[in-house]
């Protein structure tokens, strides 16, 4: 390997000398830049790095030596050829102490010089190269001390407790989080043993690994942290495996799994109400179609239609229930994909009122629906029916007989307010606090005979809450209650809002 | 003189279903829709037997009736048959001793119950209290 087009220099107080160098070399493809004296030589040679230098040793002004010297003192690599007429062993050996590369006595054949000048860039392409791989490791470690601050810097950084052990049990690496975690407050330096500060189960861990002597590929498990408060973290130890298979020790990483915990707790009580809320119609239903089916009261037929019927109800609850259930799941699981669109409160309220027209002439109710025809929201026209349909539900069911309901529709100043208002039962002030809970209802003499999922507020709060909405309730037991809906108003509502009557 | 059973239940429809079928079996039956309902009925009627549901949606008022029958010395005695919908084993945590999660009761029955199957273990707990 050589370089192709070199880049030379030539130094000569002789211009035939200085001239013919540059002649053959420039056939040959080369730069060359010459000057005739020693200061410029020394001014140009040090200005820019040439690939060769050609330097005549005596010039009337500064002596080749001179030249030579500090060139090499600004480049030690460059590559320097003493150009001499008066050749002789001490010039020689003289110049090659002084780092010169060779000299080529005066005068010389063209193909000497060549061959030289072939020499020469083959030298001058191994310098560079080796020069290259120097500077680029030298790069290259700069770079592994950065990015071993910057891995540091992560690690610190992280929630999850990080800790790494080795055989002897002593600390190699842990950060802020595996501190904060185990609420380790005394200091720790790396090299310290580490084992009896760590709680038991994870202490049992890290031995296990280690007695496992690599067999054991990690270990996950649940540990309850206390005192100060109850955390619940999830300690995974892995070993840590050297080249030929050794074990060279273990890291654990510990994470907060606390709120998690919370919300599994949550979960299973939620699945445990449901089944209870689930088996209990069940079984009202298998009990009297049992009565019904062995003809256990003898021959009662009117009291065997009466539990037919009650057990139709029962099974149609039971519907509704699953139905709820679905629907909660599937609202709380952020599935639910909203078709955003302008939807008029009028319309779907009078669409609902349809919907339980049935149970409103049963009760023999009175409906009274003031909403402006123009009241807009944008929302999901599912979404809409659904909480209208839980509202009305519960003003037509608690309601009394002769009863009345009334729904107004306002726009306030950022919300959409839907008020419903019914002359029915009424709920206990103690009973307002829980009326949103999962399964809760209301019971007392009056509501006994009442079916209902428990659900039904549930969701209509999941569903304003996925507009930003609200839902508000006043209530005086025994006499009513107004539930009222808060909606974000659709943003161009062509309705202006205007003084309340 | 026949056995009084109270059945504390805020399901109307399960203890009428129960009520019906205890009364065909010759028992005297008493009802009770709440916890404090069936605690006042209790100490009114005396009964033989008291079936409790768990009640869950009332946070364990099934619970806090059993306690409070165990506590009162004029009823602690009476033998309590509980119906749960979750199966005991896996769905509490319950213990016997005196603590948070007490739940003084003589049996469990998982729902759905089936008649013949109450009615086994009423007789059977019945019996054991007159023994």
């Amino acid at each position: 390997m050589k370089i192709e087009n070199g880049k030379i220099l030539v130094v000569d107080d002789e211009k035939g000398m200085r001239e013919g160098i540059r002649r053959i070399l420039e056939i040959q493809g080369h730069k060359v830049d010459t000057t005739d004296s020693g200061a410029l030589g020394i001014q140009k040679g040090i200005a820019t790095e040439y690939d060769i230098y050609f330097i005549d040793l005596k010039m009337p002004d500064i002596e080749g030596t001179q030249v030579l010297r500090e060139i090499k003192l600004m480049y030690p690599e460059a590559i320097c050829v003493i150009v001499t007429a008066y050749a002789s062993i001490d010039t020689a050996v003289e110049t090659t102490r002084m780092g010169a590369y060779q000299y080529i006595p005066k005068p010389f054949e063209p193909d000497e010089l060549q061959i030289l000048v072939h020499r020469a860039l083959e030298r001058r392409w191994y310098i560079l190269e080796a020069r290259r791989l120097r500077e680029e490791q030298a790069k290259h470690l700069l770079e592994v001390a950065h990015e071993q601050s910057r891995m540091r810097t992560i690690i610190n950084a992280l929630d999850d407790g990080i800790l790494i052990i080795n055989q002897e049990g002593q600390a190699v690496l842990f950060n802020p989080g595996f501190l904060k975690l185990l609420d380790i407050n005394q200091e720790i330096s790396i090299g310290e043993p580490v084992l009896e500060i760590l709680p038991t189960a994870l202490r049992d861990q890290i031995k296990e690994i280690f007695s496992g002597k690599g067999s054991v590929n990690a270990i996950k498990q649940e540990i309850t942290i206390h005192p100060p408060a109850k955390l619940v973290v999830m300690a995974n130890t892995t070993p840590v495996m050297g080249k030929k298979g050794e074990l060279l020790g273990v890291v654990s990483v510990l994470r907060d799994i606390s709120e998690l915990k919370k919300i599994d707790i949550i979960r299973s009580q939620f699945v445990d109400m449901a089944a209870h809320e689930l088996k209990s119609p069940l079984t009202a239903v298998q009990g009297y179609l049992e009565l019904v089916v062995d003809k256990t009261l003898g021959d009662e037929p009117d009291l065997y239609d009466s539990y037919l019927k009650r057990s139709l109800d029962r099974t149609k609850s039971l519907v509704n229930l699953i139905n709820d259930l679905l629907n909660i799941t599937r609202l709380e699981a952020g599935k639910v994909r909203r078709e955003l669109n302008r939807q008029n409160i009028k319309e779907l309220i009078i669409d609902r009122l349809n919907f339980f027209k049935n149970d409103i002439s049963e009760r023999a109710l009175k409906v009274n629906v003031d909403i402006d025809s123009n009241l807009c929201v944008d929302a999901d026209r599912d979404d809409l029916l659904r909480l209208f349909t839980q509202i009305i539900a519960n003003a037509v069911r608690y309601n009394k007989p002769n009863g009345q309901v009334n729904i107004t529709g306002r726009q306030n100043t950022h919300y959409v307010k839907i008020d419903f208002q019914d002359t029915g039962l009424g709920i206990k002030k103690e009973e307002q606090d829980r009326l949103f809970e999962d399964f809760f209802r209301a019971k007392n003499e009056f509501t006994r005979n009442i079916t209902g999922t428990g659900l039904g507020l549930t969701i209509a709060k999941k569903i304003v809450d996925a507009y930003a909405g609200k839902i508000k309730v006043e209530s005086e037991y025994q006499k009513g209650s107004t539930f009222s809906v808060y909606l974000p108003f659709a943003k161009q509502n062509n309705f202006t809002i205007k003084n309340s009557p | 003189m026949k056995d009084k059973i109270l059945i504390i239940d805020d399901d109307v429809d399960l203890v009428e279903t129960n009520r019906a079928f205890l009364s065909l079996k010759g028992y005297q039956v008493c009802c009770a829709y709440n916890g404090r309902e069936g605690l006042e009925v209790m100490r009114r009627e005396k009964p033989d037997l008291v079936i409790l549901d768990v009640m869950m949606t009332d946070v364990g008022e099934g619970f806090e009736v059993a306690r409070e029958i165990r506590k009162d010395s004029d009823i602690k005695d009476t033998p309590v048959l509980m119906l749960t919908s979750v199966n005991q084993e896996h769905g509490f945590n319950l213990t016997v001793g005196p603590d948070d999660t007490w739940n003084p009761v003589d049996c469990f029955l998982e729902k759905p119950v089936t008649h013949s199957q109450l009615y086994d273990k009423v007789v059977e707990m019945l019996n054991k209290v007159k023994q």
